[in-house]
């Protein structure tokens, strides 16, 4: 799909910075200046910030995807999913005149579930863009970050899991090609005892481009029976691609399980020997093995539409 | 069809062909037999084009084409094929995938006509069954956790998908028990027709009670010493190479 259309999906469709009042399922989507008079104890006054609340009532279960627009100099997007409430968004970046800031606020109330997709295909601007969630007990916030436009952009992703038998699940694919610079922050806080969290970040860079990869998982003191996994790999597919990975763990509690690990590597001759032997052209062998190195997070993916929407935008 | 003239070739520093002359005509089969480490692989492996080994000497031509030059998938398209020794595992391609663009490439070079997804799925079932390959192999990564026998009966799939002028067989019967062995054979011996041709790599007389050959080679040290029909395989398996190696220096 090229740049700047919108995305093809059964979807609900916002745009950064309006207001849309109820949808017929009870979502609210308002403007966070009409937020700020209606909801006052969740959004204070926005100063020079385009942004959004939407909020989820307790049970109330949107499948439909609600994809967001983030075109706006400074975003502010505010998703707020009251108890045992359900959404699933998708956060599409394609196209602005300006570098772009944005903060994504989502906070979990018990048993609530948000599966989470951004869509980073910009075309020349830069972004830097941070994602802070926040889970109660029995939450599962899963989120998948595509990135391959911008020429600099920065993402980052805390977590802090409140709850106790939280569970948050945070995947991604990076794509660099040209001068391209990726970097990807991943922080999970393990506040309490009971929690699952993985991190299955894959990188593939081309050409000059450049790859960051900080993640990290920090477990309290008390936060026992914690099972966090943390897994970057990266292949380079030119000699002057570079990247940057820093997988790290602080563990305070005992009584946790907690993996970690990091590769960078490039495409295995052998492998593409075989398929070339057996007629395939180089290129599309290629793409074949870089197709399979991303097989993983996209796999992850548990939401039908957000991972064919993965699959049209790779 | 394919005839290979004085070749010389190395791998680093390290001298391996010292000098191969081979000359296979359509229809036939042609055995290549030899202790460890003389050559056999890399002989099998430079007619497919693999990129670790350098000519240094001598030439390759293929139903006329000199193959210096030529890729590996250019050669798979012109009807090259081997059965790898050890084929390689690639996780997060499926089997079936990787099949249908590989028999796709070719008949595309080759000015056939491709296969959609449907014809696909009946023309290698079809495949499956004259080698008996389960069709639960087809959905799984390519060669991911085969056993030993599972992998050479997947290289027997491709090669029946493929349909080659000249198949070679890289030590097909290695690893593989009798009852595989037989039904291997017997795919194998479905490709078998007056216009196509096979080299059999193997340590072993009994592949060759399975599939005959018209010819047996000894290659010793880089280079071919003893040509002959298919009692040769038998003279072997009694007396061993080291009869021949002792000849070769008398």
């Amino acid at each position: 799909m090229s740049e700047g259309s919108q995305l093809k999906l059964d979807a609900h469709f916002i745009n950064c910075g309006q207001s849309y009042g109820q949808f017929p399922e009870g979502l609210i989507v308002l403007s966070l200046l009409d937020a700020a008079k209606t909801y006052p104890e969740l959004v204070a006054a926005p100063e020079n910030l385009t942004g959004n609340l939407i909020y989820v009532p307790q049970q109330v279960k949107i499948e439909k995807p609600i994809v967001i627009y983030n075109h706006a100099a400074h975003n502010h997007i505010l998703i707020v999913c009251d108890n045992d409430a359900v959404i699933n968004i998708i956060e599409d970046f394609t196209s602005s005149s300006d570098d772009i800031h944005n903060v994504t606020e989502i906070k979990l109330a018990p048993l609530a579930r948000c599966k989470h997709l951004v869509i980073q295909r910009l075309a020349a601007e830069k972004l830097h863009s941070q994602v802070r969630v926040e889970q109660q007990n029995n939450t599962i916030f899963e989120s998948f970050l595509l990135q391959k436009g911008s020429s600099l952009s920065e993402f980052e992703i805390s977590v802090n899991l409140c709850g106790e038998n939280a569970q948050t699940n945070l995947s991604g694919v990076f794509r660099g090609n040209g001068k391209q610079i990726h970097k990807q922050t991943v922080n999970v806080n393990h506040l309490v005892p009971n929690c699952h969290s993985s991190q299955l970040f894959r990188g593939i860079l081309d050409n000059h481009a450049q790859g960051f990869f900080y993640g990290e998982v920090e477990v309290l003191k008390n936060a026992i029976k914690t099972q966090a996994h943390q897994s970057n790999k990266n292949l380079l597919l030119s000699k002057y691609a570079q990247m940057t990975t820093c997988p790290q763990l602080q563990i305070y509690a005992d009584d946790v399980i907690c993996t970690h690990g990091a590769t960078v590597g490039q495409l295995e001759d052998d492998a593409l020997f075989y398929l070339q032997s057996r007629g395939i052209e180089y290129a599309d062998a290629k793409n074949l093995l870089v197709e399979a190195f991303m097989q993983e997070p996209i796999t992850s993916i548990t939401n039908g539409i957000f991972k064919q929407c993965c699959l049209e935008n790779l | 069809m394919l005839i290979v003239e004085d070749l010389y070739a190395n791998i680093g520093s390290q001298e391996i062909l010292k000098g191969i002359n081979l000359t296979i005509g359509a229809g036939e089969v042609h055995a290549i037999m030899g202790p460890n480490g003389s050559g056999k692989s890399t002989l099998s492996k430079i007619l497919v084009g693999h990129p670790a080994y350098n000519i240094t000497r001598g030439k390759i031509t293929f139903n006329g084409e000199d193959l210096s030059g030529f890729s590996p998938e250019e050669r798979a398209q012109l009807g090259l094929f081997l059965s790898f020794q050890y084929p390689v595992e690639i996780p997060g391609v499926t089997n079936i995938n990787f099949l249908r663009a590989a028999v796709n490439a070719v008949r595309k070079a080759q000015g056939r006509q491709t296969l959609d997804a449907i014809d696909f799925l009946s023309f290698i079932r079809e495949k499956c069954s004259f080698i008996a390959m389960d069709e639960s192999f087809l959905y799984r990564n390519i060669n991911e956790g085969f056993s030993g026998g599972e992998k050479k009966r997947n290289e027997m799939v491709q090669m029946l998908a493929l349909e080659p002028t000249l198949a070679i067989l890289d030590e097909t019967d290695s690893g593989l028990d009798i009852d595989a062995l037989k039904t291997i054979a017997e795919g194998v011996n479905k490709l078998r027709n007056p216009h196509n041709a096979m080299i059999v790599v193997t340590h072993y007389q009994r592949l060759l009670n399975y599939i005959e050959p018209d010819y047996v080679h000894v290659l010793a040290g880089g280079r071919i010493i003893k040509s002959g029909d298919k009692s040769l395989a038998l003279e072997l398996e009694e007396k061993g190479y080291g009869w021949l190696e002792s000849l070769e220096k008398v």
